[in-house]
């Protein structure tokens, strides 16, 4: 059982984090305002999880201008998606197998 | 980690996933009072457009409106009844909204949902308008149902999926519709009014 563990991510182990590329596996792209309001998190907790995200390379950060206000949107890579389903599997796995 | 937290974790994703895509407060229950609105409003435009029950053979031949102020009652009637099923729903859902501890929001979501909902809704308006300023109002029953119908196969992947059924039971209700000659208005009442009630009842006690 020891192979299906290993594929449980560490990045993933966060309630925060596991939602927020649940959030962003069924979406093209989501903003932080939505984000927060998704995931009843703190503005400064949200963004230290997205940076963690980030820097795994599993989403990306689109700043934008609408009108004047500032518009920050997080789509998820290749790479995270890949994770994310490799991530999934290993829970299936484990449910499966009874660990 | 053990078997249950995986499971719950499971569970956490898909609802995490649902909730960012689907506005699941979106009252089924609300379809029933929808129906039961409906069959008051065609029962009242059936009389007021002289139909009689007491007939022999009451809804063989389709009612023609042939005078104006006829028409402009139904029309009226017809726009109080989009009204007051729209502020049922919006009503009802908004309820059902605070009860899971949510709140009716005007996101992407609900605009999706909208847009999807009122795009066949519009063009099956026209075409009856069309068709009718041209002298063909025999297929309005049924283009009313059969874009209803396409509407709701379209709002079932912005909430419940199984209101999809709803929308292909209203399609094929229409198409008979189409092929059947007169009954036109026995036709919209078991769309509008029955169909709804039937999955009013079914989708509170499933989603409850």
């Amino acid at each position: 059982m020891k192979p299906l563990l290993d594929n449980i991510n560490k990045a993933f182990e966060n309630k925060a984090r596991l939602g927020i590329m649940s959030v962003l596996s069924v979406n093209d792209s989501v903003s932080f305002v939505r984000l927060k309001e998704l995931l009843g998190l703190s503005d400064g907790n949200l963004a230290s999880h997205i940076r963690g995200l980030e820097e795994a390379e599993y989403l990306t950060t689109r700043k934008q201008f609408i009108g004047r206000k500032p518009h920050t949107s997080f789509s998820i890579t290749e790479k995270g998606r890949t994770a994310f389903k490799e991530h999934l599997a290993a829970l299936e796995a484990l449910i499966k197998g009874g660990v | 980690m053990r078997k249950d937290e995986a499971i719950e974790t499971i569970d956490s994703i898909k609802k995490m996933m649902e909730s960012s895509t689907r506005i699941m407060s979106l009252s089924g229950a609300s379809a029933i009072a929808v129906g039961i609105y409906a069959l008051v409003a065609v029962t009242i435009g059936y009389l007021s457009a002289g139909g009689d029950f007491s007939n022999d053979n009451p809804f063989v031949s389709s009612l023609i409106v042939f005078s104006r102020h006829k028409l402009a009652v139904l029309i009226l009637l017809a726009a109080l009844l989009i009204v007051v099923c729209i502020a049922t729903v919006i009503a009802m859902s908004a309820r059902k909204a605070r009860a899971r501890g949510e709140r009716l929001r005007f996101d992407r979501v609900s605009r999706r949902l909208l847009g999807s909902f009122f795009m066949p809704l519009t063009v099956g308006a026209a075409l009856c308008i069309i068709l009718y300023a041209g002298g063909h109002w025999g297929l309005t029953s049924s283009i009313m149902l059969i874009f209803y119908g396409l509407s709701l196969v379209g709002i079932s992947h912005y909430t419940y999926s199984d209101s999809r059924y709803l929308g292909y039971a209203e399609i094929i209700l229409g198409l008979i519709d189409a092929a059947a000659d007169g009954y036109a208005i026995i036709f919209w009442a078991i769309g509008f009014g029955v169909f709804h009630i039937i999955y009013g009842i079914y989708s509170a006690v499933r989603h409850r």
